[in-house]
């Protein structure tokens, strides 16, 4: 167990340092052709490991997983992907970091509609703490000198 | 240099964006449970097979701007590489983490991730944002937030 505990630990300061490679990259580079070119690498990375390890599975799967990898792939490297990286290049990985963080709020929402499921009163406090903090974020948006913009 | 007006807009914008990009993830959760579960695909499988479609689509998105930006100097393409590399390496080492440690352990600490991009921010983009502590704070109750949601699923 502690071992995992490591291991998400590290994992937390991967994805960090990827929003930060991220921004300084985006300085430069539009945002699609920056998502283009950190998806290719993250797929060199993971399918590395995936194919090491299943292989076999991988020709053995029902044709319609690949659809739905498919569509996984559409909505979160392409599609979810390019919008972050276009709102890190506006607002910046410490604006934006916060607020796609709330994600599993979106998908508690979309499991309540498409899977039909339940949220108790803990999730429900958490989903109103959730969405406080980021109308905290995006407020101090409107209240930023304007001064700090020049830095890019 | 940007009127203040114009400064909040774009800000505000960014921020809208990083909202939408959030209903994304989340919709992209549901999505992968259900692939995942019914066709019974491991977790790392599905996620580089989903990368490689992403990648695909990116290509074909960002054909077009590929010459324009040819020229530009290596460094923020390093950078670009260097993201998909730290991001490629934690989704593995999160799956790893969830071989060895229950969920209901490993997707808190996950969850934790702005905290350390704040940290990050401050050290090392110094020259190109500030945190505030109006950031903080936010980022805190959104944390808090998550962390409630995380619990009430796995625990309650």
């Amino acid at each position: 167990m502690a071992l995992g505990i490591l291991l998400a630990f590290l994992s937390l300061f991967g994805f960090s340092s990827s929003d930060i490679f991220a921004r300084l990259g985006l300085q430069r580079l539009p945002p699609a052709l920056g998502a283009f070119i950190s998806v290719l690498t993250g797929f060199m990375v993971t399918s590395a490991l995936a194919l090491t390890l299943y292989f076999d599975d991988l020709t053995a799967l029902d044709p319609r997983a690949f659809l739905w990898a498919f569509f996984y792939g559409v909505v979160t490297f392409a599609l979810a992907r390019l919008i972050l990286y276009m709102a890190l290049s506006i607002a910046g990985a410490a604006r934006t970091s916060p607020i796609i963080s709330i994600s599993p709020i979106f998908a508690t929402l979309m499991a309540m509609l498409f899977l039909d499921e339940r949220p108790n009163w803990l999730m429900g406090l958490g989903i109103l703490m959730s969405v406080s903090g980021m109308a905290l974020i995006v407020s101090e948006s409107r209240n930023r000198p304007s001064e700090e913009l020049s830095a890019d | 240099m940007q009127t203040r007006a114009g400064s909040n807009r774009r800000l505000l914008w960014g921020a809208a964006l990083a909202v939408l990009s959030a209903m994304c993830y989340g919709a992209s959760q549901v999505i992968a449970k259900k692939g995942m579960k019914d066709y019974d695909v491991p977790p790392i499988l599905f996620t580089s097979m989903g990368l490689f479609f992403g990648a695909l689509v990116m290509m074909l998105i960002s054909a077009k701007s590929m010459p324009k930006h040819a020229g530009e100097p290596r460094r923020y393409f390093g950078f670009m590489v260097l993201a998909g590399v730290t991001s490629g390496g934690a989704v593995t080492l999160l799956v790893s983490a969830l071989s060895k440690a229950p969920v209901a352990v490993v997707t808190p600490v996950a969850s934790l991730n702005p905290i350390f991009t704040l940290t990050m921010a401050h050290l090392f983009l110094q020259r190109l944002e500030r945190v505030t502590l109006r950031v903080v704070l936010g980022t805190a109750m959104a944390l808090s937030g998550v962390l409630m949601v995380i619990l009430g699923s796995t625990l309650l």
